[in-house]
């Protein structure tokens, strides 16, 4: 998906990037590309959790506003995990599978947090 | 398990691997706790900071070994009569603190004196090891005549109460705690701690664990019950420590 965001830039992060001479959005598309559950939990790259867990503080922090369904997250958490331990049972060592169907269920989950949503929303009218 | 030596207090593993992360003795951390149970906290119906917690665990743990009764079983016990004599007599009636701590002394003394010590060693002292010993205070000594329970069980029920993956776990999933024992151990240590600042100095292995802790807690985001995050938790901890003491996992084995 394509999107335009407006960000306000640290003079820090400008300076890190300016540097290292790194465009700045390839620093953030790099990030944003690693931020991903189905990664998370398929990788044994500690470097590629990274920025997952650098997510997971984030909404984790006492400051994070958002709201998160607790019960759909514990529902297809559970779901990713089981999917992915059959995924390596069939096909051992096989990431590309593991997380392709991983991918499937974050889907499902993120369609049901937005249905979930509208219907809170329509519940209050 | 039966004990060859009835005064050996058996270390739960995850007491010893909270006290071995933190650096204090397990000698220490016992040894605070006995300090903490008196009998004036007994009997003193406010709240007072760790000798509530202290006490409380000592109620909890004859709650959970005599459910649904009372917390003294014999209700003639002479110990418990002279010892709400002197509630009525002193705290009731206003008399000091001060006043009040000399009364109780003087008779937990006479008690001790008294008594043969059907619960608790003529000795006072009972053993994490061979080499360890703790003293056990008068006023222990008189509460495990008063509770009617071996001073070894309160100690064990205590200990296994201190959970270091509990409380990381708890904190993880936003589980209230309602662990007064935990509380007391980790309150204690912050104090202990903060009277040896050289033992907070982490060297590259303990600084290493602790980013590595920190992170398998951010890994462990997905994992919502309780239990299962609860588990792997304790395995990490348990894990860190046989690398450490690699001599206890035949112990454990």
């Amino acid at each position: 998906m394509q999107t335009n965001v407006t960000l306000n830039l640290s003079k820090e992060f400008v300076e890190m990037c300016h540097y290292s001479q790194q465009n700045p959005e390839d620093v953030l598309q790099s990030f944003a590309d690693e931020v991903s559950y189905p990664l998370l939990l398929t990788t044994k790259d500690r470097n590629k959790k990274l920025a997952t867990y650098f997510f997971i503080q984030l909404i984790q922090s006492p400051d994070f506003k958002g709201q998160i369904n607790e019960s759909l997250e514990e529902h297809y958490f559970s779901q990713m995990a089981t999917a992915i331990d059959e995924s390596y049972a069939q096909y051992p060592g096989d990431q590309e599978k593991a997380i392709a169907i991983a991918r499937q269920i974050m889907e499902q989950w993120a369609k049901a947090a937005i249905a979930e949503r509208g219907r809170y929303l329509t519940d209050e009218f | 398990m039966t004990k060859e030596n009835p005064n050996l207090v058996t270390v739960p593993l995850e007491f010893k691997v909270a006290c071995s992360l933190y650096k204090i003795s397990l000698q220490e951390a016992v040894q605070t706790f006995i300090n903490y149970c008196t009998i004036y906290q007994a009997l003193n119906p406010s709240y007072i900071r760790l000798y509530s917690e202290a006490l409380e665990t000592i109620f909890r743990y004859l709650d959970q070994k005599r459910p649904g009764t009372n917390a003294v079983v014999d209700q003639g016990h002479e110990i418990q009569g002279c010892l709400l004599a002197i509630l009525e007599d002193v705290v009731e009636n206003g008399a000091n603190e001060r006043v009040a701590k000399k009364e109780i002394a003087k008779h937990v003394n006479k008690l001790i004196k008294s008594t043969p010590g059907n619960y608790y060693p003529k000795s006072r002292k009972l053993y994490l090891d061979e080499e360890t010993p703790l003293e056990l205070t008068k006023d222990f000594c008189a509460m495990c005549e008063l509770y009617e329970c071996h001073p070894a069980e309160i100690l064990e029920y205590y200990m296994s109460m201190i959970s270091l993956a509990d409380l990381d776990a708890r904190r993880d999933l936003r589980i209230k705690e309602d662990n007064c024992s935990m509380y007391f151990f980790m309150t204690t240590l912050y104090n202990y701690l903060k009277q040896h600042q050289e033992l907070l100095k982490m060297n590259v292995e303990e600084d290493a664990f602790m980013q590595e802790l920190e992170e398998y807690r951010l890994h462990l985001y997905h994992i919502k019950n309780f239990a299962h995050h609860r588990a792997l938790l304790k395995k990490f901890y348990q894990d860190h420590y046989f690398s450490i003491h690699p001599n206890e996992l035949n112990y454990a084995n």
